[in-house]
């Protein structure tokens, strides 16, 4: 089977190349084609003089043919890795690259420990609703779970924040915290909002995915054959439900760290956090373009990337599936 | 604080509100589908707006507003817990101060380059970090900075005016560099040189003689500034203007160490080697910045040693757990700042800022060209209703364009008054009356809300029920918006404007004259604009006052603009925080702030 593999391991990587520059493509038509000029951002309502308006959108590469300015860009991003300045921060200039790496890095320190927690809680809570199928801490436990979910979240940063901040003050003051308003740089506290609003709402919808899935192998006959062996419960959910459970698990983990660069809009705007989501959102309204389609094209390198080894490991994991009808 | 602001705060506030309540009843899971408000926080996402246009995006009122909204909660919450939680935040403070050390919540700089600054979130650092020959004292007088004294004009024989400059002797850069004439030459001439791209340089230095030259590269020095020895320095303008010495104060004009900005063109703005009274020490990308004070300034130096600035929050419940030392007040807490029995209200500051929100008629496309429509219009909105009922009195009513504390601005001018029988006497005599354009009439405003919010909402009540006109709300987002004003494409829009110094040039000229690039309602009237000229050129102060009140009425009478509110700051600042005043417009002010330990 591995022999089968690697090839097509190869061949999804080789159509890495082509896909990110169709989405670099379409993601350069699309914001250059986008109405509102980034000049008249820089101006402000103050008008600039038309010459001069002229001579800072030359500076811009902003003159010239569509494919003549897209043949630039990618020039500046295949040969030297240049993303480009950004449009709005100009004095000191600022790189794509500058912008974008510090607050990555933020949004995914979040969203690792946010991951680590949904999928640390999340199955496990999943697996106790599946096995208690049928009683009454199911249904109760999948119903507080949807709770949070149902939250919208600028509602749900609103509460959190007043309930870490004033509710809980003891509580966290007990533990050596005194968790901030507002995101405070250096503060570990800081941490505490972001990461609850951002993961009690996933903890539901993990645990029902794990709670089907749990389910449905739970029937299979082979779980079956395994109690007519005359196997403990405890032998059966670890060594064959969980373990077939757990592979539409590996997609929707492959998925989350494509998520991990990202951020959330809505938290980060509203809890002050220096990330990724409410930066990529402010470059939109400003028409930083280079900001936008760097973004773009990390993430979406990233998705292909990670899409195609997922599909590889599939085979690993399961040498069921077979993709060569699709692939050959 | 603008219009916007309020209004989306007020919109948000409601909703957060029955979210509660709901939430109180145990109906969560009934709520999932109203996702509105998610979308809408989306939407009123970042946008820096300028600093002389307030397009009603700034990203400190984004931040704001979800401030404001969280405020609301927490609030709530707060009236429903005993008093002991706030206690207990007040005695365990998150970041604690230091000594002499000032802290406050400002938005991230875009630049610090002082001939890129074009916004107000830039503006307000620049001005601690940079100085130039003058600079606008707390009462909004023109002042000596790096210059030893402002000059007077004198007319040369050509018509052209010269002022001369003395550079204090002990003026320095904050790495103890003497700063001399020819740096100012250097640095003006830098500023307006075509490869800076300075947006604002042609227009604040382009009084000079040569300056137009210069900007399209066709001379090699601007001959209008001379350099007459190190201490003094020779600027030459074409004509006699009053306004020019005010156009000196803005950063455009203030002073670069060249060997800097030539040796790191590019990143020098990072750490700049600047002559005001704070030093830049630290730049966190997204997360703050320190300023230090520099205690060779040549002026008297700074009260505070340190100005800590964070580029997130700035809520009054940072405040009142003391995070911060000065915070911004927004409709949610100005009831209960307000309230005399409040301990916040004893450190409560206020006052007006020379900004106005207004509603704008491109007068040269139908129906807006005709005056009679556009009194209708006007005549029909209840400012007071909707500056006392809606925004809790946050804003001033407006009735001339010119705002308060300006010598132009005239308290006794009623403006059009609300009158809604004259305003259907108006609409009646409209040469549109009864065609199909009234049935069409849109009115655009920047925003992407899920609605235009509650002024907005109640000024087009007020048409619909006094004039029976069904006038369409089109909401525009900011890039799309201050473009297609620029391209002439509305022909009814709201906008905010925040003068850049404090003279009525600065609004009717810049906005009015038929020439200007600021024209953006296509006014083209010979009388106001040989009055504007008039004034424009001349010395004599009385007379300038008497044009600009005139000009004003002609505007306000024909309902070029429709002005609706003038903003006003409101802020709570600590007790031990001394001599802090909100500013009128963008000046340096920090300095003069001591805290008593």
């Amino acid at each position: 089977m591995a022999s089968g593999a690697i090839p097509l391991l190869i061949r999804r990587l080789l159509l890495v190349p082509i896909l990110v520059f169709a989405v670099m493509a379409l993601t350069y038509a699309l914001t250059h084609a986008a109405p509102g000029d980034p000049v008249k951002i820089i101006a402000g309502a103050r008008n600039i003089e038309p010459e001069r308006a002229q001579q800072i959108r030359e500076e811009f590469g902003l003159e010239g043919t569509y494919v003549e300015r897209f043949a630039r860009y990618v020039w500046g991003v295949v040969s030297r890795g240049d993303l480009g300045p950004s449009y709005y921060y100009r004095s000191p200039v600022r790189s794509v690259q500058e912008l974008l790496g510090e607050r990555i890095w933020v949004s995914a320190q979040i969203n690792l420990i946010v991951m680590g927690l949904v999928f640390g809680l999340g199955i496990p809570l999943g697996v106790y609703a599946a096995v208690h199928r049928g009683r009454w801490q199911d249904p109760a436990l999948i119903a507080f779970l949807k709770i949070f979910d149902s939250i919208p979240s600028p509602i749900f940063i609103v509460l959190m924040a007043a309930l870490m901040v004033n509710g809980l003050a003891d509580v966290f003051n007990f533990i050596g915290f005194n968790v901030p308003n507002v995101w405070t740089p250096g503060d570990p506290a800081s941490y505490i909002i972001p990461v609850l609003a951002l993961t009690l709402p996933s903890l539901g919808g993990m645990a029902r995915f794990v709670r089907i899935g749990a389910l449905s192998t739970m029937d299979d006959d082979y779980v079956r054959t395994a109690r007519a062996k005359g196997l403990t419960e405890r032998r059966i959910l670890y060594g064959h439900v969980l373990r077939n459970a757990m592979l539409p698990l590996s997609t929707v983990f492959g998925l989350s760290i494509v998520g991990i660069i990202g951020g959330s809009i809505i938290i980060e705007t509203a809890y002050g956090v220096p990330g990724v989501g409410a930066f990529m959102f402010q470059s939109i309204t400003q028409r930083d373009f280079n900001v936008i389609l760097g973004f773009t094209l990390l993430t979406a390198t990233l998705f292909i990337v990670v899409n195609a080894l997922i599909d590889a490991l599939y085979i690993f994991i399961d040498p069921r599936i077979r993709f060569t009808a699709r692939f050959s | 604080m603008t219009v916007d602001q309020i209004e989306r705060a007020l919109k948000n506030a409601g909703s957060v509100k029955l979210w509660l309540v709901a939430l109180v009843l145990g109906a969560a899971l009934l709520l999932a589908a109203c996702g509105g408000d998610e979308e809408q926080q989306q939407q009123q996402q970042a946008q820096s707006s300028t600093r002389t246009e307030r397009a009603q995006s700034d990203q400190n009122q984004q931040q704001e507003v979800t401030r404001q909204e969280r405020q609301a909660t927490i609030q709530q919450q707060q009236q429903q817990q005993t008093d002991a939680a706030q206690a207990q935040a007040d005695d365990a403070p998150v970041a604690p101060r230091e000594a002499g050390e000032f802290r406050i919540a400002r938005a991230e700089p875009i630049n610090l380059d002082p001939a890129q600054i074009t916004d107000v979130n830039s503006a307000v650092i620049a001005v601690e970090i940079f100085g130039g020959l003058l600079v606008l004292d707390p009462d909004l007088r023109i002042a000596a900075d790096l210059a030893e004294s402002v000059p007077g004009p004198s007319v040369n024989d050509d018509g052209t005016v010269t002022y001369r400059f003395t550079i204090r002797q002990d003026a320095t850069f904050h790495d103890g560099k003497a700063i001399t004439a020819e740096d100012f030459k250097w640095s003006l001439e830098r500023n307006l040189h075509p490869e800076t791209l300075s947006p604002t340089a042609p227009d604040f230095l382009g009084d000079i003689v040569g300056a137009a030259e210069y900007v399209r590269g066709r001379a090699d020095e601007v001959i209008g500034i001379q350099v007459v020895d190190d201490h003094t320095l020779d600027i030459t303008i074409l004509q006699a203007t009053p306004v020019f010495l005010y156009k000196l104060t803005y950063p455009t004009a203030y002073v670069l160490d060249r060997e800097q900005v030539e040796a790191d063109p590019e990143r020098w703005a990072l750490n700049p080697n600047g002559s005001g009274p704070f030093k830049l020490t630290e730049w966190q990308l997204g997360e703050g910045l320190t300023l230090e004070r520099f205690d060779e300034y040549h002026l008297e130096p700074a009260r505070v040693a340190k100005v800590s600035v964070r580029f997130a929050g700035g809520s009054v419940e940072q405040f009142e757990n003391d995070e911060l030392d000065q915070a911004f007040v927004g409709i949610n807490d100005i009831e209960r700042v307000r309230d005399p029995a409040s301990e916040l209200n004893a450190q409560y500051v206020t006052r007006s800022e020379l900004s106005i929100f207004y509603l704008a008629f491109n007068v040269s496309t139908p129906p807006f060209d005709d005056v009679n429509l556009r009194l209708a219009l006007a005549h029909s909105i209840d400012k007071t209703t909707i500056t006392q009922e809606v925004q809790a009195d946050l804003l001033i009513q407006a009735r001339q364009i010119i705002p308060p504390g300006l010598a132009a601005h005239d308290d006794d001018y009623p403006g059009l008054v609300f009158d809604p029988e004259l305003a259907q006497e108006y609409l009646a005599a409209s040469r549109y009356a009864g065609t199909p354009l009234l049935d069409d009439i849109r009115l655009t405003i920047s925003g992407a809300g899920a609605t235009p919010g509650p002024s907005i909402e109640a000024i087009q009540d007020m048409w619909r029920q006094h004039l029976g006109l069904e006038v369409e709300i089109q909401q525009v987002e900011f890039a799309s918006f201050i473009s297609d004003i620029d391209r002439g494409l509305y022909g009814f829009f709201s906008l905010g404007w925040s003068l850049d110094y404090p003279d009525p040039h600065n609004v009717l000229d810049y906005k009015f004259y038929s020439a200007s690039l600021g024209n953006d309602v296509q006014l083209d009237d010979a009388e106001i604009d040989a009055l504007l000229e008039q004034a424009r050129y001349s010395l004599d102060q009385e007379l300038r006052t008497s044009i600009y009140q005139q000009v004003d009425t002609m505007l306000v009478e024909q309902a070029v603009w429709i002005p609706l509110y003038y903003s006003v700051a409101h802020e709570l600042v600590k007790p031990y925080v001394r001599d802090y005043e909100p500013t009128r417009m963008v000046i340096p002010h920090l300095r003069f702030v001591s805290i008593e330990e």
